[in-house]
């Protein structure tokens, strides 16, 4: 399991919400399997490439 | 009856606009109880705006309008000043804002009349519409189902005969999957075609607004009016306008379509797979090439689209602190008090798990691995995507895993509701369409997606017109319909396309 109750904790106080106690326990069985599922994409190499927000060029607009 | 030819009705004088609103506030009335598409219908605005739309029709402004007094629906986290735009959640119950989205005021401009605000998942987040503050909407061909997410309550409403069309954002495949679910025409334009301006946002780098339709000609018409430059939206392309409707062409021949293979991998319920297959056949009979091919790179679309989303998200959702406007928690001693309760109290399960996961992956230590990772992978499938329309005019796929799912079953052992085929095209920001292409053994529609490359709409546009032609719209069987005397009002509420 990589998060804990008290990381779970932690990042609530990062986001800034408030959660019950019922939120936290199902938070921490759903993240942790989200992660599960997420960690799959680290089988992709991608050694040597640069991370891309917006992979077509949209050229900056500035104000005159 | 399409939208197309209640403008036409409308602009060569033989019904009014009037008419015409009244008509379909009786239909929304008649059905609403039942498929609950929108949050807030808006009666009294549209009637006043059909006597000022008349005026218009009358002394001509609107004569080449497609949209002319035709009822639109629009979701209900885009703006339409003066209305209650509330995203489905609790902490914007009350939002009112001061100004229309850019879509919206295009609409405007063209003379739709805009009918209501439709029932989404909380914040776009979901694929179901059951995250919604306000209750979830039903598919209009089996009230027991989901009508999909998360524009589920504009593909109920197009669906239902509440709106002749609706729009609808796309971030991970959230108007085409409901159009899959609800057997209508969903269309994701390239990003950067329709502006976000209004649009309350979720992941800036993936949405993008789109129409819903019950045809293509009406889905496009739309596209069409909804689309072109906006200088308040700064990643919308440069193009003025776009010409859309000049792609409505009967004529496949000799289209290269490709069909990854990766897609006919995913965990698809039969039905769905056989519809899809039946459909690439008729391409094959119309004179299209069909080809299976190689795409492994979209592989770990589904994991990146999470990480990404859920990182612009928490950012995009950091503006709702009880402060400016919003859920104020009457609990606070404190002022951080005041942005957690008022968050705490104010977002839903889903929007909380997704933001969470949004700080988790952005924070050090996780940045590299996950964020820059999943942004890398982008890259990747940008590039593949790019490779492949090389070589292929447009790629399909179906529209969703499966048809409509139950309301109160599990979601048939699919956690993630988006597939890879859905959520790879918002990562490439592609355009993609999905239509209706067969029904299920329950008779429900299951969808056939489209996709171009970037700016390829009219590719799109061509293949779905050409399929649509050997599958005629067809309305959900069941729809609560009240035989009225009044020959015009029939004609509005559909009685048989």
């Amino acid at each position: 399991m990589k998060l804990s109750i008290e990381d779970i904790g932690a990042i609530s106080d990062i986001i800034k919400v408030s959660l019950t106690y019922e939120e936290e326990i199902k938070l921490l069985g759903d993240l942790n399997r989200l992660l599960e599922y997420i960690d799959e994409m680290h089988e992709q190499d991608t050694e040597g490439m640069d991370p891309v927000s917006n992979y077509y060029v949209v050229p900056r607009i500035i104000r005159e | 009856m399409p939208a197309a030819q209640l403008a036409d009705l409308i602009k060569r004088r033989e019904l009014s606009v009037p008419e015409a609103v009244k008509a379909q506030l009786d239909a929304i009335s008649l059905r609403e109880p039942v498929y609950k598409s929108f949050i807030t219908v808006t009666a009294e605005e549209a009637l006043d705006e059909a006597v000022k739309v008349q005026e218009r029709v009358d002394n001509g402004e609107l004569a080449d309008s497609p949209l002319a007094g035709v009822p639109v629906a629009v979701k209900d986290n885009i703006c339409v000043k003066g209305i209650r735009t509330t995203c489905a959640s609790r902490i914007l119950e009350d939002y009112i804002p001061s100004y229309d989205a850019g879509a919206v005021e295009r609409l405007k401009a063209a003379g739709a009349i805009i009918i209501g605000k439709t029932n989404l998942d909380e914040f776009a987040m979901g694929g179901t519409t059951k995250t919604s503050y306000f209750g979830t909407s039903k598919n209009p061909w089996d009230p027991e189902r989901s009508p999909g997410g998360s524009s589920g309550g504009s593909a109920a409403a197009v669906a239902a005969e509440e709106a002749f069309a609706a729009l609808g954002s796309d971030t991970g495949g959230s108007i085409r999957q409901p159009a899959s679910y609800c057997g209508v025409v969903g269309f994701k334009p390239t990003y950067g075609t329709v502006s976000r301006y209004g649009l309350v946002p979720f992941a800036a780098s993936l949405d993008q607004i789109g129409p819903l339709a019950r045809n293509v000609t009406d889905c496009v018409s739309v596209l069409e009016v909804i689309s072109g430059h906006d200088p308040n939206d700064p990643t919308s392309a440069g193009q003025e306008r776009f010409d859309y409707r000049t792609a409505l062409t009967d004529d496949v021949r000799g289209m290269r379509i490709g069909i990854p293979k990766l897609y006919l991998n995913e965990d698809l319920d039969n039905d769905v797979r056989q519809c899809f297959m039946k459909a690439a056949e008729t391409f094959k009979s119309l004179g299209a090439t069909v080809d299976l091919m190689d795409l492994d790179e979209i592989r770990y679309s589904v994991q990146a689209y999470y990480v990404i989303s859920c990182a612009e998200a928490i950012s995009n959702l950091a503006r709702y602190d009880g402060v400016r406007y919003g859920h104020l928690s009457g609990d606070y001693e404190y002022l951080e008090a005041i942005y957690k309760k008022s968050r705490g109290e104010g977002f839903g399960y889903e929007v909380k798990r997704r933001i969470m996961l949004g700080a988790y992956v952005l924070s050090s230590g996780n940045y590299e691995a996950y964020y820059n990772k999943a942004r890398k992978i982008r890259g990747i499938i940008s590039r593949a995507y790019d490779e492949a329309f090389k070589k292929y005019d447009i790629l399909i796929s179906p529209g969703s895993h499966c048809t409509a799912p139950l309301l109160n079953g599990d979601t048939s052992g699919r956690k993630y509701q988006t597939a890879v085929f859905n959520s790879s095209v918002n990562l490439a920001g592609l355009p993609a369409v999905s239509i209706p292409c067969g029904k299920d053994g329950n008779g429900l529609p299951a969808g056939l997606q489209i996709i171009g490359p970037r700016f390829g709409e009219r590719a799109i546009i061509r293949a779905a017109y050409t399929f649509e032609k050997t599958r005629p719209y067809e309305r959900p069987k069941g729809l609560l319909i009240k035989h009225n005397p009044d020959a015009k009002t029939r004609a509005v509420q559909s009685d048989g396309l």
